[in-house]
């Protein structure tokens, strides 16, 4: 069986503390979601392969930890990221109010052109909703950059958004991209059956 | 009758339980302090209440003994003057008196041998008890012996300690018989001094007779000689009553020789047997009913079931499970390892413990994990299988399986805690032969004081701390050997949590912005753990971050702290000690280690870089050769002193030699034995994403502990090297 894949795209995710990060990515990547889930320090990593347009897209997704002092950390990651999901949370202005402060850093980190995505997460808690749909919306719009609320808890618009953020990636690279992305970063020999295994079991 | 039976009267009248209580509690008190059995002799006691807490409404005279010997109590007969002597005489007649007082002596004799009986009756049930507890007869004796000699009665000596005791704080209010209540009883409250007198020696009566005797302070002749007799009470009074009643001068003869009845209070009180068990962290306690193994972490009942259906024996499934995320992607999650898979290192680093734990590091050098099951995993699974084929009607798998495991557990506590008793008892009995503080001072990291003076002593206490340090001793070891005993101010604790209700009139965004992320993170620790996520350990946990990060506002509160103070609080009874713990901790990492922008500790990672590309230079290739970046592996192992990564009782055992032995270059010592230790499995992946996946759960992947040390200890890392490394990495990143 022969599940190569031709496109490696690396993703990072970005955002306040406690706006939900690792949540999203256990539920895009496990399918899972836990109330008790453990605070994120330094970087964690999730791979997650996916078919897109008939092409195998593998999705290399860094979690980083919100507090202040880690960005100095987090953002040697920028460099080498396809696609940034910075994350917010629906019932956290603060958390929306630095949405700026994120992008910002994108723009001083990352390298130009990157994909971008803006989140507001927890949308299943909607009686202490405080940031508006149509706020951020507006933001974003201004930005030029897609949005969506997601709930990791109910898997509400999961999966779009890693799926958004992977078809905008492989739009931008296009072909050139799928000979370049798998030489410069992987050796692809010989890790496909227990790679194969694990999505099918996970 | 005349007033002056009283007290043999007393006598006959207390012939029920409470006066006995009393009696027998005085008497043997220090039989029970002889027999109490010790665990570390050599540490030195934690506070006692009467140094720490003097009670405010004791008046400051009563601070010092009332008189200086018990000849000079003025109540005794023999001290009144000759004229009050002769009025006495007077008044109830010389026949009177004479038998009166040989009647009291016989009541005496009788109640002396009562006592005797009674107190060698209570030796002998400890005695037995203490063999039932497997403490050896020869133990016993010595103690006893060396009690012996030490407590040779002085009456006088006897009285003014139970005295001073008496005027403390005793944290509990149930101890009715506090003397003072008797006092109380005997004078104010006729009603309720039931068994003390009898209907004619009533307060009023014994006043009226004190006035008749002679002058104020010498008339008390009522007390004759018989006073230690008197009984306890059962009536709770406020202590602001007792104090009063002592107040009253006329009372203080009654007030001192009641003392002596009445030295039941214990000495001291370990801090740990005045908290309520539910607030105790899970590792001190011994029964639960949850499914939890003996650090608290709850068994993962979905996953469990899972596998049991997947496979007929449940046991083997785990074994299996783990060699299966060793391929897959499993989730990222070090820290809440508490689920199976961490469960099944548990298993196999608690047996392979208990092998070995005569020799600290066992010999037999166990190769690391690779796709045969190691040996120890083995031996448990059949030993588990064995039970459970008996019991698997009655018995679900996962409950048998942590029985197994606290069962492990317990008897490998068991060992480990006999050889540090026999160790700390030879420190002991080296200080009780030298000068005090010569050199069985456990003080500073690696019993500093220790190694020049005694090497051989030393050397072995080397070999226990690298064997693992019981539960029970840990949080005392830990204490000493880190530096968080010697730093500890008392009341800092309080005071640094109390500035918190304060700081709103000069508002510090740091503070606050260090506060709300402590609340952020508080639910997002251990949540796994029953102590922990939503458990009576939460509060604790906020108080100890809070604290911490307001003791050292530079640092304030960094993400990893909240691992490492859960820990802590897992080890060690109470908050404040946690606490100083933490900040002992952080005191043996550089200074600005966890301060923001983290550049020490990001130069840290690429002093271990460095230490790969010396000692293993093949991983490093390959790691090269995969675009691996060292940091996003290892940031977080360093960052949380690897309690992030590895699970509690690995990680237990790790930070035994790291705060009592080595400190910081311990932790890349264990950070190059776990690449070490699956350099086969590493080497083979050959893509990036195989290999972070399988080096971020590298917690749940230690079968053995004692290996994991062994092969840590085997790199010749130097703390001065260390130092000379990061200094160059920091150039290097500035």
């Amino acid at each position: 069986m022969n599940t190569e894949y031709d496109y490696l795209f690396k993703l990072l995710l970005i955002g306040d503390s406690g706006v939900g990060k690792s949540c999203l990515l256990l539920r895009f990547a496990d399918d899972t979601y836990t109330d008790s889930y453990i605070s994120t320090i330094g970087v964690d990593f999730k791979i997650r392969t996916l078919e897109l347009e008939g092409k195998t897209v593998k999705l290399q997704i860094w979690d980083t930890a919100g507090q202040e002092r880690f960005r100095t950390i987090t953002s040697s990651y920028y460099r080498g990221a396809h696609g940034i999901i910075v994350v917010y949370d629906v019932t956290d202005q603060d958390t929306f109010n630095n949405v700026k402060t994120w992008f910002h850093e994108i723009d001083r980190y990352a390298t130009e052109g990157v994909n971008k995505l803006l989140v507001g997460n927890k949308s299943d808690i909607t009686d202490k909703k405080v940031v508006e749909y149509t706020v951020a919306k507006e933001f974003a719009d201004s930005l030029g950059i897609p949005f969506l609320e997601t709930s990791a808890k109910n898997a509400t618009n999961v999966e779009q958004a890693f799926l958004t953020m992977a078809r905008q990636i492989k739009e931008r690279m296009g072909g050139a991209a799928e000979n370049t992305a798998a030489k410069a970063n992987v050796n692809l020999r010989g890790q496909n059956v227990s790679q194969g295994s694990s999505s099918s079991c996970c | 009758m005349t007033p002056i039976h009283s007290d043999p009267l007393q006598c006959e009248a207390v012939s029920d339980e409470d006066s006995h209580g009393s009696i027998k509690d005085t008497v043997s008190s220090p039989v029970s302090t002889q027999t109490q059995t010790r665990p570390a002799p050599v540490l030195r006691p934690r506070k006692s209440y009467n140094s720490a807490h003097t009670n405010p409404h004791s008046p400051a005279p009563y601070d010092t003994p009332l008189f200086s010997s018990l000849d000079e109590m003025p109540s005794a007969l023999h001290n009144l003057s000759d004229e009050s002597l002769a009025k006495m005489i007077d008044r109830h007649g010389g026949m009177f008196l004479v038998r009166q007082l040989s009647r009291d002596l016989a009541q005496r004799e009788k109640e002396v041998v009562v006592m005797r009986k009674q107190h060698e009756d209570r030796e002998r049930e400890l005695k037995t008890m203490l063999v039932e507890c497997d403490v050896s007869v020869i133990e016993i004796e010595r103690r006893l012996s060396s009690m012996r000699v030490t407590s040779v009665v002085n009456p006088d000596h006897v009285i003014n300690e139970a005295l001073q005791e008496a005027l403390v704080d005793v944290p509990q209010e149930s101890e009715s018989r506090s003397l003072l209540s008797i006092t109380k009883t005997l004078w104010d409250s006729p009603r309720s001094a039931r068994s003390l007198l009898s209907v004619k020696s009533s307060s009023a009566s014994l006043k009226s007779f004190m006035d008749e005797g002679g002058d104020g302070n010498n008339s008390g002749s009522a007390v004759v000689s018989t006073s230690a007799i008197t009984t306890s009470s059962t009536t709770t009074n406020t202590r602001e009553e007792e104090y009063s009643s002592v107040k009253n001068g006329s009372l203080n003869n009654d007030t001192a020789t009641n003392m002596s009845t009445s030295s039941d209070p214990p000495r001291s009180i370990e801090m740990t047997s005045i908290f309520d068990p539910s607030m105790a962290p899970p590792t001190l306690q011994q029964s639960r009913d949850l499914l939890t193994d003996r650090y608290g972490f709850k068994y993962d009942w979905k996953r469990s079931q899972k596998e049991s259906a997947r496979k007929p024996v449940s046991i083997h499934s785990t074994e299996d499970s783990t060699i299966d995320n060793t391929s897959s992607f499993e989730p990222v999650k070090s820290s809440s390892s508490s689920t199976s898979s961490s469960d099944q290192s548990k298993t196999t680093t608690k047996s392979s413990e208990s092998k070995t734990t005569s020799k600290p590091i066992s010999s037999a050098f166990q190769e690391p994990p690779s796709r045969s099951a190691p040996t120890a995993t083995v031996s448990l699974t059949t030993n588990v299988n064995n039970n459970s084929v008996s019991n698997v009607s009655k018995n679900t798998p996962v409950k048998l399986l942590l029985s197994q495991l606290s069962h492990i557990h317990d008897t490998q506590q068991k060992a480990q805690l006999q050889n540090w008793t026999e160790f700390l008892n030879t420190l002991s009995t080296l200080a009780s032969e030298q000068d005090e503080n010569a050199c069985t001072n456990l003080l500073g990291l690696g019993g500093v004081s220790l190694r020049p003076h005694n090497p051989k002593l030393y050397k072995s206490f080397v070999s226990l701390v690298l064997g693992g340090i019981p539960v029970k001793l840990r949080p005392q070891i830990w204490s000493q050997c880190s530096g968080a005993e010697s730093i500890t101010i008392p009341g800092l604790y309080q005071e640094l949590l109390t500035d918190s209700n304060s700081s709103a009139t000069d508002y510090d965004p740091i503070a606050a912005q260090n506060t709300s992320q402590i609340d952020l993170d508080l639910y997002r620790t251990m949540p796994h753990n029953i102590f922990f996520g939503k458990g009576p350990g939460v509060a604790k946990l906020r108080n100890v971050l809070v604290a911490v990060s307001r003791h050292n506002p530079d640092t304030g509160y960094c993400q990893g702290m909240n691992i490492m103070a859960a820990v802590l609080l897992l080890a060690f009874p109470t908050e404040e000690d946690a606490f100083w713990a933490l900040v002992a901790l952080t005191n043996l990492l550089p200074t600005d280690y966890l301060a923001p922008p983290l550049l020490t500790s990001r130069a840290d990672q690429r002093v271990l870089k460095s230490y790969i590309v010396q000692h293993l230079p093949q991983i490093n290739q390959h790691m090269d050769q995969l675009e691996i970046d060292l940091e996003a592996i290892t940031f977080s192992w360093f960052l949380s002193c690897f309690a992030d990564t590895l699970p509690p009782e690995v990680l237990f055992r790790i930070w035994d030699v790291f705060l009592c032995l080595e400190g910081m270059s311990f932790l890349f010592k264990t950070a190059l034995a776990l690449f070490k230790m699956h350099k086969s499995q590493l080497l083979e992946f050959d893509s990036a994403a195989d290999f972070y996946t399988y080096i971020k759960n590298v917690g749940d992947k230690v079968l053995s502990v004692d290996n994991l040390i062994k092969t840590a200890e085997e790199f010749d890392i130097t703390e001065a090297d260390v130092e000379k490394r990061r200094k160059a990495a920091l150039a290097d990143l500035q």
